[in-house]
């Protein structure tokens, strides 16, 4: 479990993290997206401890990081792939890391397995791919078995096969019970990934929730219909609560209203439908809504106090 | 009930000093450097020592068999800047702070691996340099010349064994000072975190101080220049206390309190800023 409480946190003038309040539950992938700056690793660093918050609280299992008596075996964390000495070998590393929390040796050598790097654990990590870099920190975030667990940025550099064992690895991790939080600004690979989402923008709170009641929030997607009489129809569904995202000689896309209820519509009407169809609206597009809106917030409040 | 603790820490530190390569290369030219460049000295001494009487005037060969110890000043200070700046520089401390969130446990680990590795090493080394430079100096004939009187009347030139007083613990404090320059520069490291930035400012502690200490007038400079960090080797080493100069210990405790100072205000540092 992972809550932060109006977390704030500034560089300078710079406002990161602006006011961010959110819940990580145990059981399912948490996404944790936002465009490129906008606060997503700041955050994760002061879920660790790492950065002080300005203002507000981090807690991860009910206490600051910082208290955490057993952190590694508590929660297991990737910031950041490359953040390695490159003349250490990957297997050193991972020893130095299992060293400092008392976890055996032993265990290093079972998540190089696990993460399929134990062919090249003697190998520096600095002559390691960006793939094999992010397969590195995600052992090193499995080295203690925690049950939280915080990815920044986890597919970055891999390829498609290892995209595929990332997202399954980490819902079978939520699976077994685990608080997972995974950022990305991929909403593609969210939402294949995860079941909950907290989208931030600008280190704002957008929306957060179930990847479904974000979809529907942003208007649940569209309805596609075709029919020889398509005037007579608009007038009839428009009187139900459909707007006409766009229309031609025979075919209409609709929001607001759903399949069912245009079909029951056309029959009670005598109309023919000749196709009817449901467009769900992706991820991508409710992000890009999302954030859009956020942008646009902030500029016209810039405009406003100048 | 805590898994981090000191000794977790420390073995987590010696895992990683032993892992790099720069901190074999570290060790390594320390060593050589310090007895090569001893070496070096003797066989200047023992080629000149008849015919240069400034060589003769003053001799202590207890600290004259350990000159290496002085250019051996800088490596120990890269040393110990390294040992923290290293994870500045690769991104690697935001792992290890998260594997060690009480962060006075991790500078007690650097400490640690800093001070058992260079003691260590320059410790071998310092014997090292001293039994050769002691051989070398027992098996060179001076021959008595004319103007009797300048010549004391060795037929070697002058030598000491560790049992001669003060020369044990000249030997033992050439590494001691060489080690509370290394913590020297491990603090450093801790309040500046770049590399290039934290070895510059040892340098000019080390070296470009004595000058600008030099420009006072001579009755500050005189008080001032016995506790430059230049000058403690010096006199923690040799066996006379010269005029306006430190004791051994005093410029070894001197020493303990620079690097106390360092460490703490980086220690504060560390613990106040952001990873
Ligand atoms: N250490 C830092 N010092 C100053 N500014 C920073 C620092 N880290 C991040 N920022 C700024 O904070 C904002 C958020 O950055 P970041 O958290 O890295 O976003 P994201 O991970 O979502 O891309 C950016 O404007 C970035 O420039
Ligand atoms: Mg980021």
């Amino acid at each position: 479990m992972i809550q932060l409480e109006h977390v704030t946190k500034k560089f300078g003038n710079n406002v990161a993290v602006n006011d961010l309040s959110f819940t990580v539950a145990p059981g399912v992938v948490t996404g944790f997206l936002g465009p490129n700056g906008s606060g997503k690793s700041t955050t994760m660093r002061m879920i660790l401890g790492l950065d002080s918050p300005t203002k507000g609280t981090a807690i991860v299992n009910g206490k600051p990081y910082r208290q955490i008596q057993r952190p590694l075996r508590e929660v297991g964390a990737l910031l950041d792939a490359k953040a390695v000495h490159p003349g250490r070998s990957a297997r050193n590393h991972l020893l130095a890391m299992a060293a400092s929390n008392k976890i055996p040796a032993s265990r290093v050598d079972e998540v190089l397995r696990l993460t399929g790097i134990d062919g090249v654990a003697k190998r520096k990590a600095g002559d390691f791919s960006l793939g094999m870099s992010q397969r590195l920190g995600i052992a090193g975030a499995l080295l203690g078995d925690p049950h939280t667990l915080l990815f920044d940025e986890p597919v970055n550099g891999l390829d498609p096969e290892g995209i595929r064992w990332v997202r399954e690895f980490f819902q079978s991790l939520a699976h077994e019970g685990r608080t997972v939080l995974v950022s990305s600004h991929l909403m593609s690979e969210m939402s294949l990934m995860a079941t909950n989402i907290i989208v931030i923008g600008k280190g704002a709170l957008i929306a957060q929730g179930s990847i479904d009641d974000i979809i529907s929030a942003e208007g649940g997607g569209t309805v596609s219909v075709r029919s020889p009489r398509l005037a007579d129809l608009i007038a009839t569904l428009s009187a139900h609560g459909a707007h006409v995202v766009s229309s031609d000689a025979d075919t209409a896309s609709l929001s607001g209203i759903t399949a069912e209820t245009v079909g029951d519509l056309a029959l009670t009407a005598g109309i023919a439908l000749y196709e009817l169809a449901t467009h769900r609206i992706t991820l991508e597009d409710a992000f890009m809504d999302l954030t859009r809106s956020s942008a646009e917030y902030t500029t016209s409040n810039e405009k406003s106090s100048s | 009930m805590s898994d981090v603790t000191p000794l977790s820490s420390i073995r987590a530190e010696i895992i990683k000093f032993r892992s790099i390569r720069s901190s074999q290369w570290g060790m390594g030219v320390l060593l050589l450097l310090t007895v090569g460049i001893s070496l070096l000295i003797d066989l200047g001494v023992k080629s000149r020592f008849a015919e240069r009487p400034e060589i003769r005037l003053g001799f202590d060969p207890t600290a004259n068999s350990m000159g290496g110890v002085f250019l051996s000043q800088l490596v120990v200070g890269v040393v110990g800047v390294m040992v923290i700046t290293n994870e500045y520089s690769s991104g690697s401390i935001r792992t290890s702070l998260a594997a060690v969130p009480r962060r006075n446990l991790l500078v007690l680990g650097k400490v640690f691996i800093v001070t058992l590795s260079v003691f260590v090493v320059t410790e071998i080394a310092t014997l090292v340099s001293y039994f050769v430079g002691q051989s070398i100096y027992a098996g060179t004939k001076i021959a008595a010349r004319s103007g009797a009187g300048v010549l004391p009347a060795h037929s070697v030139i002058p030598h000491t064994s560790l049992s001669s007083p003060g020369a044990l613990r000249a030997v033992i404090f050439a590494a001691l000072v060489l080690t509370l320059l290394a913590l020297c520069g491990l603090g450093l490291g801790l309040i500046v975190r770049t590399t290039a930035a934290s070895i510059s400012i040892y340098v000019a502690l080390l070296l470009v101080a004595p000058i600008l200490v030099g420009q006072l007038p001579a009755s500050w400079s005189d008080h001032i220049n016995q506790y430059l960090p230049l000058n403690l080797l010096n006199s923690a080493i040799s066996q006379s206390t010269g005029l306006n100069s430190l004791s051994p210990v005093a410029a070894v405790l001197t020493l303990v309190a620079y690097a106390a100072v360092l460490i703490g205000v980086g220690t504060i540092r560390l613990n106040r800023r952001d990873a």
